[in-house]
């Protein structure tokens, strides 16, 4: 799992530059709840962010089961492979 | 990189760094140079985050004015507001922003104690995606009903700017909708009057008349699309997640639409190109290469993307900007491919202010800035070499100093995008203006042969006509107005809500002025506003065009503005000087003219009193004649 380790630390940056907070750790279980300012609106520009990030896309029905970083880090970790 | 990017920027380096850096107590001048780079669209949200958390308020450093700006719109609008305030910044605005409920314009519009009323906007930007404005319309629709659909569109839309404006009396805007809704028929979708991207269409053409009878102004997504992709504007799956009509990664590109229409109406457009020439007019440089070395017209995909740079350039002078050159070159050769190229497509007339020397190119466009009597934020400078942008940017920040790509044959879409000249009409002034420009370099001739400056005056054989205001003259009137800075006594900007006011108000005298002379017609270039008031003429607003400085119509204007008082049986007239960051030079204007101070505050805000019946002429070599354009306003009498 060395890929998904390196795209949590990828990601810690990334939201990181999106919430203007350089002290943000992120795990696995990080969800909507533990981040103040994480509303629907930013989970928008998460998503586009890493959807340019990666060239990546996601569907629909992929967008609406990713709550937490973690299943974030699968879903990249998924397309990358 | 983003079809939408804002590719005229430069790149930003350490951004990370330097938005970090700001958050933590860097001063505004690193968010205001922040705000100038290529930011995507979360750098954009970061910046904005940032600046709002630091600066609640406009902060006194930045002298730009603030604009209270609504935004109606029937779809989330929320991912758009940091695009928007970051571009106004970048405009040289401070934006306050508010936000209408989602989907509740008209109630918004209608109700009295509404947040908007509440606000109190100096505009309001209307908002519309395809699904709303199709609804009622229906593939089987027959051409009647269409055109029923279509009437009511526009019926609807023209209600809500009406009631905009009246109850603000604000600046209305409109944006162009989307085409999103997939085709039907296909190529020929025009032939089904029920087929809702055709339906788009009609409306967004429609747009286009609807706004001039009502004063109000576009913002043209749909031309935006068009260029970039709709792609890079609309994304089918956000529109079903969050009811975005326009895409997150586009906000910092829809905000730079709406400030530059802002920054128009303020006067704030940039007014005069500035062009390198080797490696940026031509391939090569002409003082190595020679004139048949150099790489410029037909026969070359190189030489014809430099001809596509001058050839922008030249219809950018048609239609009023200014060309000027600054180029490190001795001056002859500089000058000689102007003279003798035969591709070349701009010639040595359509220059307005020539410089080739190895000075400092900062230095340069200082004098090319003064030499044409504009400010240096009214220019842009064009410049292949990184070295010398870069320069020019330390040195003069106000300057707009955009990135070049390495294709010539690319610059004009750079130029275009950037949207530097943005202009919301087009008046008669604007199209001759290469023509004054060209009369200006004759009179300058013209002044060298006579060594005597009042006896070249009187040879000029000038002549000022004037009227009151009148519907003819509306557009350039209101124009001068919101766009005159040096030569502007009070800098008050008014609007076209403002001027039928005047038009209608008694009281108020509004003069033009037009100046004649036997090189030709130099427009409109004089503006006054007054209000009667007991016994006095107060002068409101006193500006005119600085390309008639020095000839004697401030004089020619007092004198009018003298007779008006006596018609009116008023005593005095009352000048008012409210110094700007622009308007130094006519700091002295009403003591010149032999008016008296009377007043002077902290700011040094000062008021003047001209006696009727102490007037003595100054003298002017100006023949005075009433107009017989347009007719005077029925307040005349």
């Amino acid at each position: 799992m060395a890929g998904q380790a390196k795209i949590l630390t990828e990601l810690t940056d990334l939201f990181r530059e999106i919430f203007v907070d350089d002290e943000i750790v992120l795990s696995e279980e990080t969800t909507a709840a533990d981040l103040p300012g994480w509303d629907s609106m930013k989970h928008i520009e998460i998503i586009i962010a890493i959807e340019q990030k990666y060239s990546v896309r996601f569907s629909s029905r992929q967008v609406e089961g990713l709550r937490s970083v973690g299943d974030l880090v699968a879903a990249i970790d998924q397309k990358l492979s | 990189m983003s079809a939408s990017a804002l590719i005229w920027l430069p790149a930003l380096e350490d951004g990370r760094a330097r938005l970090a850096e700001l958050a933590k107590g860097a001063s505004f001048a690193q968010a205001l140079e922040l705000a100038h780079s290529r930011l995507d669209f979360v750098r954009t949200q970061a910046l904005d985050q940032i600046v709002r958390r630091r600066w609640p308020q406009r902060p006194a450093e930045f002298a730009g004015p603030a604009y209270r700006l609504a935004l109606l719109s029937s779809s989330t609008t929320g991912h758009l507001l940091a695009g928007l305030r970051i571009a106004a910044l970048r405009a040289g605005i401070w934006l306050e922003l508010y936000e209408g409920g989602y989907g509740q314009v008209r109630q918004e519009l209608q109700a009295t104690n509404s947040g908007l009323r509440a606000f109190q906007p100096d505009g309001v930007l209307f908002a519309f995606d395809a699904p709303q404005l199709c609804a009622g319309l229906s593939a089987s629709s027959a051409p009647a009903e269409a055109q029923a659909a279509l009437e009511s569109v526009r019926g609807d839309l023209v209600n809500m700017w009406r009631k905009a404006r009246a109850a603000f009396g604000c600046a209305v805007l409109q944006q162009t909708t989307l085409p999103t809704a997939p085709a039907l028929l296909g190529a020929n979708e025009h032939r089904l009057p029920g087929s809702r991207a055709a339906f788009v269409a009609r409306i967004n053409a429609g747009l286009r008349e609807w706004v001039d009878a009502e004063g109000v102004d576009l913002v043209a997504l749909d031309a935006a699309a068009a260029r970039d992709g709709l792609g890079a504007w609309h994304d089918t799956l956000l529109w079903r997640r969050a009811k975005q009509d326009v895409h997150p990664a586009a906000a910092p590109m829809y905000g730079e639409l709406v400030a530059r229409i802002l920054a128009a109406r303020a006067g704030k457009s940039r007014k005069c190109l500035v062009l390198d020439l080797d490696n940026t007019l031509w391939g090569g440089v002409i003082g190595d290469d020679g004139l048949d070395g150099i790489v410029l017209g037909q026969g070359s995909a190189l030489g014809e993307g430099f001809l596509a740079v001058q050839d922008y350039a030249l219809q950018l002078g048609q239609r009023g900007i200014i060309l000027a050159v600054c180029s490190k070159n001795d001056e002859a050769n500089a000058i000689e491919p102007f003279e003798k190229h035969p591709d070349m497509a701009l010639r040595r007339s359509d220059i307005a202010c020539f410089v080739a020397n190895w000075d400092d190119k900062a230095d340069n466009i200082r004098r090319i800035a003064q030499r044409l009597n504009i400010g240096l934020d009214s220019l842009v400078f064009l410049d292949d070499n990184p070295f010398e942008r870069n320069r020019v940017r330390q040195a003069l920040p106000m300057v707009a100093v955009p990135e070049v790509p390495d294709e010539p044959a690319l610059v004009p879409d750079v130029l275009a995008a950037a949207g530097y000249f943005e202009a919301i009409a087009v008046t008669r002034e604007d199209r001759d203006r290469g023509e004054l420009y060209k009369g200006n370099l004759q009179r300058e001739t013209e002044r060298e042969r006579h060594g005597d400056f009042d006896v070249y005056l009187k040879s000029l054989g000038m002549r000022a006509h004037w009227g009151y205001f009148d519907d003819v003259n509306r557009q350039r009137i209101v124009q001068l107005i919101n766009k005159t800075n040096q030569f502007n006594l009070t800098t008050r900007r008014y609007d076209d809500a403002d001027y039928d006011a005047f038009q209608r108000d008694a009281d108020i005298v509004g003069v033009h002025v037009r100046l004649i002379d036997r090189f030709g017609d130099n427009g409109l270039i004089g503006v006054v506003i007054a209000r009667h008031q007991g016994v006095a003429l107060i002068l409101d607003s006193w500006l005119m065009s600085c390309r008639v400085l020095g000839r004697g119509v401030e004089a020619a204007t007092l004198s009018i503005l003298v007779d008006e008082a006596k018609q009116r049986g008023a005593s005095e007239l009352i000048g008012e000087y409210i110094p700007s960051a622009k308007n130094g030079m006519v700091a002295g204007h009403y003591e010149s003219l032999g008016f008296r101070l009377i007043e002077e505050d902290e700011t040094q805000r000062k008021r003047y009193v001209l006696r009727v019946n102490e007037y003595a002429a100054v003298a002017h070599p100006i023949e005075i004649e009433r107009g017989n354009y347009g007719r005077p306003s029925e307040n005349s009498d």
